[in-house]
C-alpha cells in the first residue's frame, strides 16, 4: 500500500501549496501590503489601512478565487478532451475551442450598441450573462466541428493542425468584426483578449461559481465512461457505454468549462493541455474519479502561480496572464510532442 | 423453436452495408447459425468476404440488413447496451496506446458493466479479477504498466479483461494478427483452456488457417457464394469446402498437410530417400524452388540422404552426374542453376 501512501503525501503537499499560493496571490501585487496586515484582513479583522481592506476583499480575493476556478475548469476540460479524442495534445485552447468562445464574445462585445438586441448586454451582470452564453455556444460549436473531423483523421498531429487552422479562420473573422467596430468596443475587446483573472468581481462570482461547479460535477459523473474511453470507443461501447449520451455530456461540460472561463477571463493558453499531463505523470494515475479532483488541484495551483508571476515581473504593472501561461505551458506541449513516438492507430474494425 | 442449449442463434440473418444511392451491399445472405456453450468457433474466410462485418453485427455494433439473432433466447433488438455488456464481450485488434494504466486496472475495467456508477470494485469484483489473472497467468505482471507490454501480452490482458466481464460469449477479432508464431499458438491454446475452465463460448475470426484447423471445435467458413459452411475443421477439409473457399491461381490447399502451398508447375521431378524427417525438410526446400518430389523411378534424378558420423550428407544424382552436399542450402544453390 506504499503507492497509496505516496499518493496521500502528494495530495497533502498539493493542498499545502494551494493554500500558500492563494495567500501569496492575495498578498503580492502593485500595492504593497504587509504580510501581517494581509493575514489580519483574511481573518476578518481590520488592518492599518482601510484602503488595504478594500483592495484585498473587493479585488484580490475574487481574483484569486477566479484563478482557482479558471485553473480547475480549463484543466478538467483539457483532461476530458484528451481522453475523449485519445489525443495527448487536445485542450480547449489548442483545438480552437477558446477561439470559438472568443468569437462569441467578439460578436457581443464588438457589435455592442450597433445592433438593437445587444443593447440588452450593455452594462453590468446582464452584459456578462450575454457574453457567457455567446462564449459557451461558440465553444460548443467548435467542439462539435472538431469531434466530426476527429472521425475523419487518424493522426493526432493532423487534428492539432486542423484546430490551429480553425483558430486562424476564426481569428480572421474576428479581424473583420474589429475593423467595423467602434474604438471603445475594440479597446475593451483587446484588453479582454490578453487574459485577466482580475476582471471578475464578487457579483460575477455568484454566477461563475455555480456554473463552473455544474461543469465539474458533470465531468466527475462521467469518470467511469471516461475510464472506459481510454480503451477506445469500440471497447467502451462493448462494456455498456452509451456513446451518444456520453459524447453529448462531454461536449456540454467542455462547452461550459472552457467557454465560460474564456468569457470571464479571456482566452487562457496552455493550462488545459499542461495540467493533465503534469498530474498524470506525478500521480501515475489513470482513473478519472481521482484524476478530475487532482487536476483541479494542480490547475488551481498553476493558475495562481502564473497570476503571481504576472504581478512580480514588473512591480508597478501586471503583465497579461496569457504571456505567463504560454511561457509555462508551451514547453510542456513541446515535451509531449518529442515524447510521443507512436501515432494514433486507426481501428481494425472500422 | 428456441433450443435451451443455444446461447446465440441467427434467423435468416443478412449482413452487409446500406448504401445511399444503390441497393444494399450484401456480404452474407440468409444465415442460420448457432453457438452452443463451451464451443470454440473460428470464423474463417478471405479478406473482404465479411468476417469483420459479421462480427460487428453479432456484437450489436452494426444493424443487420435483414433477419434477427437471439442471445439467451432474447432478440438483439430488445437489449439495452448495458445489458448486452453482461452477455457478450469483445477483444479487438486496436493498437492501444494508453498511459499510466496497470495490467490489473485494465482487467478490472472488465467489471464495469457489473459495478456502480463510479466503478468501485466490490469484494466479488476483486475475487473475479484475481481468479482471471491467475488463470491467464498474468498475476506476476499485474502491477506492470500496460503500455510497456509486448503485443502478445497486451492481447492476453485484453482477453483477461473480457473474461472479467463474465459474459456467456466472447468475440475476438483476429486475435493472432500482428503476433509472432509462438505467441499465436500461446494465445490460441489459452482460448482452448479457457473454454474448459469457464465453459464459455468463444468465437474468433482468423485468416491463420493451419492454426485455426488445429484449435477450433467448429469452423464457420465463409464461401464464395455469400454463405457460411459450418462443421468441424476435418469435415470441411474432407468434403472439399476448404479447397473451394480458398483456392486461387497461385496457391493451392494441400489436404494431406492442412496447409496452403504455392501453386507452381514443376518441370523437374526428383525422388528423395533417407531418414523420414530429413526427407520431409529436403522435400520442402525442393518444392520451394519449383521441383516436384513425387517419388517414382521415372524421376529426373534422385537424392540419397546419408548420416555420416552424425553429419548429414546429400548425394544428388542428376543429369547423370553425382554430386555431394553437406547442407540443404548448398544443394538448393546447385539445383537452381
Amino acid at each position: 500500500m506504499s503507492i497509496l501512501k505516496r499518493k496521500k503525501i502528494i495530495a497533502a503537499f498539493l493542498f499545502l501549496l494551494l493554500g500558500l499560493f492563494f495567500f501569496f496571490d492575495i498578498v503580492l501585487g502593485s500595492v504593497k501590503i504587509p504580510f501581517s496586515d494581509a493575514l489580519n484582513i483574511l481573518m476578518g479583522s481590520s488592518s492599518g489601512n482601510p484602503v488595504w481592506n478594500t483592495i484585498i476583499i473587493e479585488f484580490r480575493i475574487p481574483k484569486a478565487i477566479t484563478a482557482i476556478l479558471a485553473g480547475s475548469a480549463l484543466s478538467v476540460s483539457g483532461l476530458l478532451m484528451q481522453t475523449f479524442f485519445r489525443n495527448p495534445l487536445a485542450d480547449p485552447f489548442v483545438l480552437g475551442i477558446s477561439s470559438g468562445a472568443s468569437f462569441g464574445v467578439a460578436l457581443v462585445v464588438l457589435t455592442a450598441g450597433s445592433i438593437g438586441i445587444n443593447l440588452f448586454f450593455l452594462s453590468g451582470l446582464l452584459n456578462k450573462i450575454g457574453i457567457t452564453i455567446a462564449a459557451g455556444i461558440g465553444a460548443a460549436v467548435i467542439l462539435l466541428l472538431i469531434t466530426f473531423v476527429s472521425k475523419k483523421v487518424s493522426s493526432n498531429i493532423t487534428l492539432l493542425i486542423f484546430g490551429l487552422m480553425l483558430g486562424y479562420i476564426i481569428g480572421a473573422l474576428e479581424s473583420i468584426l474589429k475593423y467595423f467596430s467602434s474604438p471603445e468596443n475594440l479597446q475593451g475587446y483587446v484588453i479582454w483578449g490578453m487574459g485577466n483573472f482580475g476582471n471578475v468581481i464578487w457579483n460575477d462570482l455568484f454566477l461563475l461559481i455555480p456554473i463552473i461547479l455544474t461543469g465539474l460535477i458533470i465531468a466527475f459523473i462521467l469518470s467511469k465512461p471516461l475510464n472506459l474511453l481510454l480503451l477506445g470507443e469500440n471497447y467502451a461501447i462493448s462494456m455498456g457505454v452509451n456513446i451518444k449520451v456520453i459524447r453529448l455530456l462531454i461536449v456540454i461540460a467542455v462547452g461550459i468549462l472552457g467557454g465560460v472561463i474564456t468569457a470571464f477571463c479571456g482566452p487562457i493558453a496552455f493550462i488545459g493541455i499542461a495540467v493533465p499531463h503534469i498530474t498524470r505523470k506525478t500521480l501515475g494515475e489513470f482513473d478519472h474519479k481521482i484524476l478530475i479532483p487532482a487536476v483541479c488541484l494542480v490547475g488551481s495551483i498553476l493558475a495562481l502561480f502564473c497570476d503571481i508571476i504576472s504581478q512580480l515581473i514588473w512591480h508597478e504593472q501586471t503583465i497579461p496572464i496569457n504571456v505567463v501561461t504560454s511561457l509555462v505551458g508551451a514547453p510542456v506541449v513541446i515535451w509531449i510532442i518529442i515524447q510521443q513516438r507512436k501515432v494514433k492507430h486507426s481501428f481494425a474494425m472500422e | 423453436m428456441i433450443e435451451p442449449t443455444k446461447i446465440l442463434y441467427t434467423k435468416d440473418l443478412t449482413v452487409g452495408y446500406k448504401r445511399k444511392k444503390a441497393d444494399d451491399f450484401i456480404l452474407l445472405d440468409n444465415l442460420n447459425l448457432s453457438i452452443e456453450s463451451g464451443e470454440l468457433i473460428c470464423l474463417l474466410g478471405q479478406n473482404g468476404f465479411g468476417k469483420s462485418t459479421l462480427l460487428r453485427t453479432l456484437t450489436g455494433v452494426q444493424k443487420p440488413l435483414k433477419g434477427d439473432f437471439f442471445i439467451n433466447g432474447k432478440s438483439i433488438n430488445s437489449y439495452e447496451r448495458s445489458q448486452l455488456a453482461k452477455v457478450l464481450s469483445i477483444v479487438l485488434t486496436d493498437n492501444l496506446n494508453i498511459g499510466e494504466v496497470s495490467v490489473h486496472s485494465v482487467v478490472s475495467m472488465g467489471r464495469y458493466p457489473h459495478n456502480n456508477w463510479l466503478g468501485m470494485l466490490s469484494g466479488k469484483d476483486h475475487k473475479v479479477i484475481n481468479n482471471v489473472l491467475e488463470i491467464t497467468g498474468l498475476t506476476p505482471y499485474k502491477e506492470k504498466m500496460f503500455s510497456e507490454l509486448s503485443d502478445g501480452f497486451k492481447q492476453k490482458v485484453m482477453i483477461a479483461r473480457a473474461l472479467a466481464q463474465d459474459t456467456s460469449i466472447i468475440f475476438l477479432d483476429e486475435p493472432t494478427a500482428f503476433l509472432d508464431i509462438p505467441t499465436r499458438i500461446e494465445i490460441l491454446s489459452m482460448l482452448r483452456s479457457l473454454i474448459k475452465e469457464f465453459n464459455k463460448s468463444i468465437i474468433f475470426s482468423s485468416h491463420d488457417l493451419d492454426l485455426a484447423l488445429q484449435t477450433a471445435d467448429i469452423i464457420w467458413l465463409i464461401t464464395k457464394d455469400q454463405k457460411i459452411e459450418v462443421g468441424s475443421p476435418e469435415d470441411l477439409v474432407l468434403n472439399g469446402h476448404f479447397e473451394k473457399a480458398f483456392n486461387k491461381k497461385e496457391i493451392k490447399f494441400h489436404p494431406q498437410r492442412g496447409i496452403f502451398k504455392m501453386n507452381r508447375t514443376a518441370n523437374t521431378k526428383i525422388q528423395v530417400k533417407g531418414n523420414k524427417l530429413d526427407v520431409i525438410w529436403t522435400e520442402r526446400a525442393l518444392e520451394r524452388i519449383g521441383i516436384s518430389v513425387e517419388g517414382n523411378e521415372k524421376s529426373d534424378g534422385s537424392i540419397q540422404i546419408e548420416n555420416k558420423d552424425g553429419k548429414l550428407v546429400w548425394h544428388l544424382n542428376h543429369n547423370s552426374q553425382l554430386v555431394e552436399f553437406h547442407s540443404i542450402s548448398e544443394l538448393i544453390k546447385h539445383l537452381k542453376k
